[in-house]
């Protein structure tokens, strides 16, 4: 039987849902459900136990945004929720819901088998389905009162959609187009809301993907830039990818984009995600730059969209992202360079492809100097000559995973190659 | 079989509608195992509790047991509504008894329309001298795999 005592009663209002009640397992009683309190708070409880006098006690705890998301995406199970929870509520009830009494209870002191078990998972009938529909709710300033200058509103949406275009880069390699689309946005608040459509090119359509491997890549991918990223060690993203069990946990689901198709992964996947990365945190690092500056808000909560509408947060970008970030990616510095040397004619290089951009030419590549296996990682700049990229050697690279000997001016930064531009 | 034990306490017809049933075979989630105990067989009345409003429907639900008929359509979906229950709420009834009735017992009646619809949901009206012993127990089941039966 699980032992109160009076000196753990409390008279706090927190873990009584005023609002928003949803069971979302019923069987004899409510066993979990979710609401929120009067002060706002979202709260999750469940069914516990019958006390001596056939009373009803519930577990209840009060959970962040991101941890209500994240339970509604199954990241995170509802033991997982109680154990990380700073305060544990047992509410006492009659049998008519009536409120007897109220306990703070640490965790600690829950008996062993009354502590929910590891699959405690929401049911699956409530499981947010992986979607690319993502909204952005500004906070702060003018946006609290559900208004915005134009001019912030016009900038911070294009700002936005330039860093959802930059991530989705990172799928040039299945031969994806991807599209961003403004949505409408949602009548009392101040979300920017945006929805990632794509389609495989006919060009380009060696292997049939699996949308929802890509979707589920990218959902994991821009949580990884925007919430994790600034929590990596420093320098990370300079050769020190694979400490990182998030970075690691990307790259697989990058992969299984690959397995889907019955396709082996590329060598260079690491090098792919990683100047990926660098890319995307630097429009990101933009949009929180962009948050000093505006009169219109001075934060960001990032999130998803449900079926039902409800908005379920990912977690909250602010001004401090770019400061964060700037140590661990490769943002380029070449003030600092001493000396700069470039090609006076072009020459023939060995290179292997692992990004590049149909439209603009721009990209990534191992340049191999001699026949050893030593190479530089280096931007790749060809230019079109309004030629179409597709069937040329660089895509052949790309999507075969093949060195191919291309001739082009190559730039040497202190020694190191750097950038190599061609001509198609 | 009598019934005064509900008859006395309701002002209304609980039993119209029910019949006795030694032929199917149904479901009930207890606290111990391996045998049944009366206390897992009580009605909410029997425990002092009082029906959420005066209407007949609640009124009698407070004298009922409920239980569920367990058959080849019902089976996978109610254990599997029962050990997602076990997930959240391990110590509470997490044994599933599998039983029949046997004569004397008592009558069932076909009760779905719970706070949430249940089409496998029975009232147990228990006849007077009910005892654990009107139960035949087929099998008991538990709804935490690690935990002894």
């Amino acid at each position: 039987m699980l032992k109160l005592n009076s000196t753990q009663i409390t008279n706090s209002e927190l873990p009584i849902i005023v609002d928003n009640y949803k069971v979302l397992h019923f069987d004899e009683y409510p066993i979990l459900f979710t609401g929120t309190n009067k002060y706002g708070n979202k709260l999750i409880g469940s069914f516990c136990d019958e006390d001596d006098n056939y009373n009803l006690l519930y577990f209840v705890i009060i959970i962040s945004d991101k941890d209500f998301g994240d339970f509604y995406k199954k990241k995170i199970s509802y033991r997982d929720l109680l154990r990380k929870s700073n305060e544990l509520f047992v509410l006492e009830k009659t049998f008519d819901d009536r409120l007897l009494n109220s306990y703070s209870v640490p965790f600690s002191e829950i008996p062993v088998d009354y502590i929910p078990l590891e699959k405690s998972y929401i049911p699956q009938k409530f499981v947010v389905r992986e979607s690319l529909n993502y909204s952005f709710s500004l906070k702060g300033k003018l946006a609290d009162l559900h208004k915005g200058l134009v001019n912030d509103i016009n900038a911070i949406n294009t700002k936005i959609y330039d860093y959802l275009s930059e991530s989705l880069q990172a799928l040039s390699v299945f031969g994806i187009t991807p599209k961003v689309f403004s949505q409408p946005s949602i009548v009392g608040s101040y979300r920017l809301n945006f929805d990632i459509d794509f389609n495989q090119s006919s060009q380009l359509n060696f292997f049939e993907i699996d949308n929802i491997r890509v979707t589920e890549f990218v959902n994991q991918y821009l949580e990884y830039v925007s919430q994790t990223l600034p929590n990596e060690k420093g320098d990370f993203l300079l050769g020190h990818v694979e400490e990182s069990t998030n970075f690691i946990a990307v790259k697989e689901k990058f992969n299984e984009i690959f397995y889907s198709s019955n396709q082996e992964p590329p060598k260079t996947v690491s090098e792919m995600l990683v100047d990926s990365v660098s890319s995307v945190a630097e429009k990101l690092s933009n949009v929180s730059e962009f948050m000093k500056s505006n009169d219109s808000f001075n934060s960001i909560e990032v999130g998803v969209i449900n079926g039902n509408g409800q908005f379920l947060s990912s977690g909250i970008i602010d001004s401090e992202y770019k400061s964060l970030v700037e140590l661990k990616v490769q943002f380029p510095n070449l003030l600092e360079a001493v000396n700069v040397v470039s090609d006076e004619i072009p020459k023939s290089y060995r290179i292997l492809v692992y990004k590049i951009n149909s439209e603009s030419g721009k990209g990534g590549a191992r340049l191999y100097p001699d026949s050893s296996e030593k190479y530089y990682k280096i931007t790749l700049l060809v230019n079109k000559n309004k030629k179409d990229l597709s069937n040329s050697l660089f895509t052949e690279s790309l999507y075969e995973d093949k060195v191919v000997e291309v001739s082009g001016i190559a730039t040497m930064i202190d020694g190191s190659y750097k950038k190599l531009e061609c001509y198609l | 079989m009598t019934f005064t034990n509900i008859s006395n306490n309701a002002e209304c017809l609980c039993l119209r509608d029910s019949y006795a049933d030694v032929v199917n075979i149904f479901a009930r989630k207890v606290r111990k195992a391996p045998d049944m105990k009366e206390g897992d067989f009580r009605s909410n009345f029997e425990k002092d509790r009082l029906p959420a409003t005066d209407s007949c429907d609640d009124v009698c639900g407070i004298h009922g047991v409920s239980i569920e008929i367990w058959n080849e359509e019902s089976a996978v979906t109610l254990l599997e509504k029962y050990q997602t229950t076990a997930n959240y709420s391990p110590k509470y009834k997490n044994n599933l008894s599998i039983f029949k009735l046997k004569d004397g017992a008592g009558v069932v009646k076909y009760t779905p329309n719970q706070k949430e619809y249940n089409k496998f949901h029975y009232d147990l009206y228990k006849e007077d001298f009910f005892t654990i012993d009107h139960l035949d127990l087929i099998e008991m089941i538990p709804l935490i795999p690690t935990k002894d039966a």
